[in-house]
């Protein structure tokens, strides 16, 4: 089905809608925001922006932060190039070295509205891929995700449903005897590119194909693979090979103990999401808890575009029903293979673009299946249509935009001041090698976003010296960011004037009469020359 | 997308980077420009010689290019040294390689 003009309004009115919601962490504010993982992805990136250079190892400053992670060696990449190159790119081509990435960053995370609504668009049909595409631009999950920074993960993920329309294409093609080779060649380079953002999108995407195949397999009572197609079959691994095989060593030099091999009760396998004992401190229970981002109404439209998918059984409903079993088997690996919880509930990215691409099936189909003239159904439709577009603005817009348009404020990212003394460092002459100190910057995140800006290792006093024996840095190059800018705001706070008193404390016990090399906005910067310990 | 539907299309991009301009002004403006022109468009020159639908190469040539496209920019960036130059490259190529299969595919249809 080619596009028509409907097609073109809809989505138009979809990119206008996700761009505004998806970016208004950035309206008021236009600092860098996210937890930890954030601020290292973008560290990854910026370099290679700063040195016009891409790179084939870490930056020294990024490759401590966790230090030996890799059994390729201390600096290795660990992560392929493409995701943290994309920063790169956008900040030459943008101009602008926060705001062009977080635009980016905006709109790549949304992505999936847009693959989603290209998937059921193609299959189903436009009003349901409205439905689909509209829905995913207030569910939580994505959001979340996005805001705290696992952004190559998201990315990856978004991929899904394109690959999924090529798989379909070439398959479904297949069995009717007239497929396009095209489709198969587009379908391993997107399976190549998914693999280059990140390995987990391809775990789930490997599970989504199995259970389509699957399914196509037990319907047409064919191979999927024969003499006719045998020798494309065989050209198109060896390019998903060339594709990927240069870069898989970087998955698996990393040591990150996913999996335990503690496999999880079997009883796990009657519930859909991990139980928030499993991921406990990682993220909170309400982000795996199902009714929380499903409303009953909307779970009875995704029960209905099940049973309707399940009833009809054209190859199209076998695609979404092969998604689902792949989603329910990735959920399961704790069970299966004892994947640790954290893990898991990340994965669970994977279930709104099926879950609302069933609502758009449910709904939509369900209007077709109702006794009214057949001129009316179209009528019915868009009826349908704007219902789910104001139940969506009712029970799912208001906390979403509430949680993006309040996201990080305040003190809660880098303020202008301290982006100042973060860009002071990155063009002083500190070498790249140093070890920096950060006491007063009120949370973790923001300290590892000042390493991010500056280029150089930050990290927080713990009130002792590192154990640099088991950190290389250059020797003698140890530095202390004291930051009162924010706690400046917050003195009248019993809490936090403790804590300017206690940095107040440490200052003076250990640079008494030493001159700041950095000394602005209430944030100084010295060189560590002699002892360096909490006050008595 | 018909040719008939494609000032209808472009009017929606306008309309998208005018959203861009007004939330972030000149710099919203050009890193949306900036996003059409390193991840569609060399991707798109190549996509679209192929036997599919306008919508189709569209969408296929943005995932392609955030995936494939920065992996060519790495790629040219180990023999050229310049990351800014890397990446003009990799435009002008996806772009050169695009315009060469359409006139080797439209001579074969002659």
């Amino acid at each position: 089905m080619k596009f028509s003009y409907k097609d073109i309004i809809l989505l138009t009115i979809l990119f206008l809608v996700a761009f505004f919601v998806w970016t208004q962490p950035l309206h008021d504010n236009q600092g860098p925001f996210g937890e930890g993982d954030s601020a290292w992805h973008f560290a990854n990136g910026d370099p290679q922006f700063q040195m016009d250079r891409s790179t084939t190892q870490m930056p020294h400053f990024i490759s401590v932060w966790y230090y030996n992670i890799s059994r390729l060696g201390p600096d290795a990449l660990e992560y392929p190039p493409p995701n943290h190159l994309n920063y790169a790119l956008m900040q030459i081509g943008g101009g602008e070295r926060i705001l062009s990435p977080f635009i980016y960053i905006a709109i790549t995370c949304a992505l999936g509205v847009f693959a989603t609504f290209f998937l059921v668009r193609r299959l189903f049909g436009t009003w349901q891929a409205f439905i689909a595409g509209f829905g995913l631009i207030f569910s939580l999950r994505e959001v979340m995700l996005y805001l705290w920074g696992q952004r190559p993960t998201m990315v990856s993920f978004v991929f899904i449903p394109m690959i999924l329309y090529c798989l379909y294409m070439y398959f479904h093609g297949y069995y009717e005897h007239k497929e396009k080779n095209i489709y198969l060649y587009l379908l391993v380079l997107l399976v190549g590119g998914q693999f280059l953002l990140h390995i987990q999108g391809s775990v789930v995407t490997f599970l989504v194909a199995v259970g389509f195949l699957g399914l196509m397999l037990i319907k047409h009572r064919k191979l999927p693979v024969s003499k006719r197609n045998i020798k494309q079959v065989g050209i198109a691994v060896v390019v998903l090979l060339v594709l990927i095989v240069p870069f898989a060593p970087i998955y698996w030099g990393l040591e990150l103990g996913e999996a335990s091999g503690e496999k999880a009760p079997l009883s796990y396998l009657f519930k859909w999401a991990p139980p928030s004992n499993t991921f406990q401190g990682s993220y909170p229970p309400s982000y795996a808890d199902t009714l929380n981002h499903y409303p009953w109404m909307l779970l009875l439209f995704v029960v209905l575009g099940l049973g309707i998918a399940l009833y009809r059984r054209k190859d199209r409903d076998l695609l979404l029903l092969g998604w689902l079993f792949g989603i329910y088997i990735a959920f399961h690996f704790n069970v299966f293979l004892g994947t640790s919880g954290p893990r898991i509930v990340r994965m669970l990215v994977a279930e709104p673009p099926l879950f609302f691409a069933l609502i758009g099936v449910g709904l939509i189909g369900g209007v077709g299946m109702l006794p009214i003239k057949k001129q009316f159904k179209g009528w019915a439709k868009i009826i349908v249509t704007i219902l789910f577009v104001v139940l969506i603005l009712q029970v799912k817009a208001p906390e979403v935009n509430q949680t993006l348009s309040s996201a990080y404020g305040g003190l809660g990212r880098l303020t202008p001041q301290q982006i100042e003394a973060a860009n002071w460092i990155l063009n002083s002459d500190i070498p790249e090698g140093a070890f920096i100190y950060n006491e007063g910057t009120i949370t973790f995140p923001k300290a590892r976003w000042f390493l991010a800006l500056s280029n150089r290792h930050v990290a927080q006093w713990y009130g002792a010296r590192r154990n640099l024996s088991t950190i290389p840095y250059d020797p003698g190059e140890e530095y202390f960011i004291f930051d009162y800018s924010d706690l400046a705001y917050l003195q009248d706070n019993p809490q936090y004037a403790a804590e300017i008193k206690k940095a107040q404390d440490l200052e003076e016990h250990n640079f008494k009469g030493v001159r700041p090399l950095y000394n602005a906005n209430n944030i100084r910067i010295y060189k560590v020359e002699g002892t360096l310990e909490a006050p008595p | 997308m018909k040719l008939d539907n494609r000032m209808l299309a472009g009017i929606g991009v306008v309309v998208g980077l005018a959203l861009g301009a007004k939330l972030f002004g000149f710099p919203g403006l050009r890193t949306l420009v900036a996003m059409l022109v390193i991840f569609v468009l060399p991707s798109y020159f190549i996509l679209r010689n192929f036997d599919l639908d306008g919508d189709e190469v569209v969408f296929l040539s943005l995932f392609m290019g955030l995936s494939l496209g920065s992996l060519s920019v790495w790629y040219i960036n180990r023999v050229v040294p310049s990351l800014t130059i890397s990446l003009g490259v990799m435009v002008a190529l996806g772009i050169i390689v695009g315009l060469f299969l359409h006139r080797h595919m439209q001579h074969r249809k002659k």
